[in-house]
């Protein structure tokens, strides 16, 4: 069980990819670098899939790029509402990103998600593009304002909204990531053969996919909220 | 598992990057595409309509001309009857005219011809009988006698005719 605590942990910990030599040394972690290949991934794709686009005659791979980008922004354009249309194109990246980031585990890189720093720097993102919406929608006046709806004794409640809202995002992607492998990790333990393939379906795949949606659902209902208000 | 440093502004810098690649090279270009498309088949369908309008206008404009030439094809006839029918009854009547005053002329001129025919007889047999006279009374007989001979003779015979 010893090793088995050690190679969690070895798996769990974010090791530094490498050192910039300025200011004293800045640490680049890993999943900073894993970030920029699932990056590199996503715009290769992307040029590959709308490269000779036209207007009639479209080949497959334009069909592919038009399907995926219509499906997506419908998808998330019913949840942000009108108002947030804006915002659409956002969300489907971030959505890409983190689906993609979830379960680039099954090709061998350590997921970016895994890293508390990345789900947080997600989190602080869809937060501030939250109240940016909300400012941009309404302006600075009525957004303050808005601080003291319904009753200004819940004042302190929606501010501290601010900082729960981003941190339970930055948690819940996190942890269902991190609790996602570990569980894996011991089911492996447990029965080496057959059993991990199932269960890794759900875990890794369904669940993977399942959390970048529930991000990025939770974000456009936010900023849904902040247009609407 | 729990760092928050640095990294936490690099991976907020590489999703901004991201969202502006994808931006660029997908959600724009699919857009653009899609826009396009779209005004080619709004174009398409207002040319379709047009087309369509104007080929009902020309049909009202046929159909309009073949009313106004079917109007003027009755009126021509209409206009060529009537003057047909005053043209014929003119004639006709010219005829008429004409054939009275033949008529007339052929009767005056009989009768004038007959007159004269009669008139002419009539000196004849007188000549005749007056000169058959003379040679049979001789010369007892004078002119005031034998003329008056002749007209009895001459209403005799005219009452047997």
């Amino acid at each position: 069980m010893g090793n088995l605590r050690e190679e969690l942990i070895e798996q769990l910990t974010v090791r530094t990819a490498f050192t910039i030599p300025i200011f004293g040394g800045i640490d680049v972690a890993e999943s900073v670098v894993v970030t920029w290949i699932v990056m590199a991934v996503m715009v290769i794709l992307a040029l590959f899939l709308t490269s000779n686009m036209r207007v009639d005659h479209i080949g497959k791979r334009q069909a592919v790029a038009e399907l995926m980008v219509t499906k997506f922004e419908d998808m998330l354009a019913g949840i942000v509402g009108e108002n947030g249309r804006a915002y659409v194109p956002y969300l489907v990246t971030v959505m890409i990103y983190i689906g993609i980031s979830n379960i680039i585990g099954l090709f061998g890189l350590k997921s970016p998600t895994k890293d508390l720093g990345v789900t947080a720097a997600l989190a602080l993102m869809s937060i501030v593009l939250v109240e940016y919406a909300s400012i941009h929608a309404n302006g600075p006046k009525k957004w303050l304002h808005n601080f003291t709806e319904p009753i200004a004794i819940v004042t302190p409640i929606n501010i501290l909204e601010l900082f729960t809202r981003p941190l339970s995002l930055c948690m819940r992607l996190f942890g269902n990531v991190l609790g996602a492998f570990v569980i894996m990790e011991l089911i492996k333990i447990v029965v080496p053969i057959i059993l991990p393939a199932v269960f890794s379906l759900y875990f890794d795949l369904f669940d993977g996919l399942l959390q970048a949606y529930v991000f990025v659902f939770l974000t456009g209902l936010y900023i849904n909220e902040a247009v609407n208000e | 598992m729990l760092r928050i440093d640095w990294n936490v502004l690099f991976t907020v810098f590489n999703l901004l990057l991201l969202f502006i690649l994808m931006k660029i090279f997908l959600f724009d270009r699919v857009k653009n595409v899609i826009a396009e498309r779209q005004a080619l088949a709004d174009a398409k369908l207002k040319e379709a309509d047009d087309t369509k309008a104007e080929a009902k206008k020309q049909m009202q404009d046929y159909q309009a001309q073949m009313k106004d030439i079917e109007k003027t094809r009755e009126d021509t006839i209409r206009e060529a009857r009537e003057s047909a029918d005053k043209e014929y009854q003119k004639i006709i009547n010219s005829a008429n005219l004409k054939k009275q005053q033949i008529e007339e002329d052929a009767v005056t001129e009989a009768t004038n011809k007959k007159n004269e025919i009669l008139r002419k007889a009539q000196k004849e047999v007188k000549d005749l009988v007056m000169d058959a006279a003379g040679t049979v009374v001789g010369a007892s007989v004078n002119d005031e006698t034998n003329s008056k001979l002749y007209d009895e003779f001459l209403k005799k015979t005219g009452e047997e005719q």
